[in-house]
């Protein structure tokens, strides 16, 4: 009679003993490795192309990127401004040195958060027109605010 | 972003297309002329913007510019400097006009240089114009 009404206490028990170590074993956290993000390898210097536009006599956009057999392997797209005579001042840049794509703001060449992180050159190939738009559309701003 | 409300080109919009277009094509006859610094100087211009527009935007950057003209669907790019060099075979062209009807007279003149003088410009445009789809 004794053992018939500890039953279901024990099988209780075992069943919430198995439950925990299979929740133990799902909830075992394995670490996952990050790739590892692209190292720009070194180029010859005729491969940096820097071209400068200028979209009014007070601002202008300088993109510098280093070309090998027509692919994209770094690039900084840098917006300044006209401070005085044949002085221009940085107002911000996006760049993916370092392995990600990353702001840089004001004078101080100030870092900002990473936007985007960069394990591949095709990564640098694909994030080169978004980082072009958000330096473009910062100018646009800027030039609303001069 | 891309256009204005009438889905004509702005000039910002042209900038940006132009731009991201020159870093994915990576063509050295686009962009030809070459400062002594290595950069490529560029004035992104509209075909109905003046010539003379074109020129003072030139004389802006450093007298010496790549000019792409953005169309619709592509753009084409010429040389200009603010300061005439002489040359022998020069077409000259004494008033202003509009960006797109001085690419009908470069085509019109294959091989010849074209020298614009009026008011206070006096500009040539050395090469021959190079023409490039936008990048998808």
């Amino acid at each position: 009679m004794r053992m018939l009404s500890e039953f279901p206490y024990r099988f209780l028990l075992m069943a919430r003993k198995s439950q925990r170590a299979a929740n133990a074993k799902r909830d075992r956290k394995v670490p996952v490795e990050e790739p590892q993000r692209w190292v720009l390898p070194a180029f010859d210097p005729s491969d940096e192309r820097v071209e400068v536009i200028e979209p009014d006599s007070t601002n202008r956009i300088i993109q510098r990127r280093v070309v090998v057999d027509g692919q994209l392997l770094d690039y900084a797209v840098t917006h300044v401004t006209l401070i005085g005579p044949d002085e221009w001042e940085q107002v911000g840049s996006i760049d993916c040195c370092h392995g990600d794509v990353h702001k840089h703001s004001g004078a101080g060449h100030k870092r900002g958060p990473t936007i985007r992180p960069i394990y591949t050159q095709a990564d640098v190939q694909s994030s080169f027109n978004s980082s072009f738009d958000e330096i473009y559309d910062d100018y646009e701003t800027f030039r609303g605010q001069q | 972003m891309t256009a204005s409300r009438s889905g004509a080109l702005t000039r910002d919009s042209a900038t940006r297309r132009v731009m991201k277009t020159i870093a994915r094509t990576f063509d050295h006859e686009t962009l030809p002329l070459v400062l002594p610094d290595g950069s490529r100087p560029i004035v992104v211009a509209l075909p109905n913007e003046t010539i003379s527009e074109v020129v003072s935007r030139v004389m802006s950057i450093g007298g010496r510019a790549n000019v792409a003209v953005a169309f619709a669907d592509r753009f084409q790019t010429f040389v200009m400097n603010n300061n005439a060099s002489t040359s022998l075979k020069v077409i000259e062209i004494t008033q202003d006009i509009s960006v797109g009807y001085f690419l009908i007279r470069l085509e019109q003149n294959p091989g010849k240089s074209m020298r614009l003088k009026f008011r206070d410009v006096d500009a040539d445009v050395p090469v021959v114009t190079v023409g490039m789809a936008y990048a998808a």
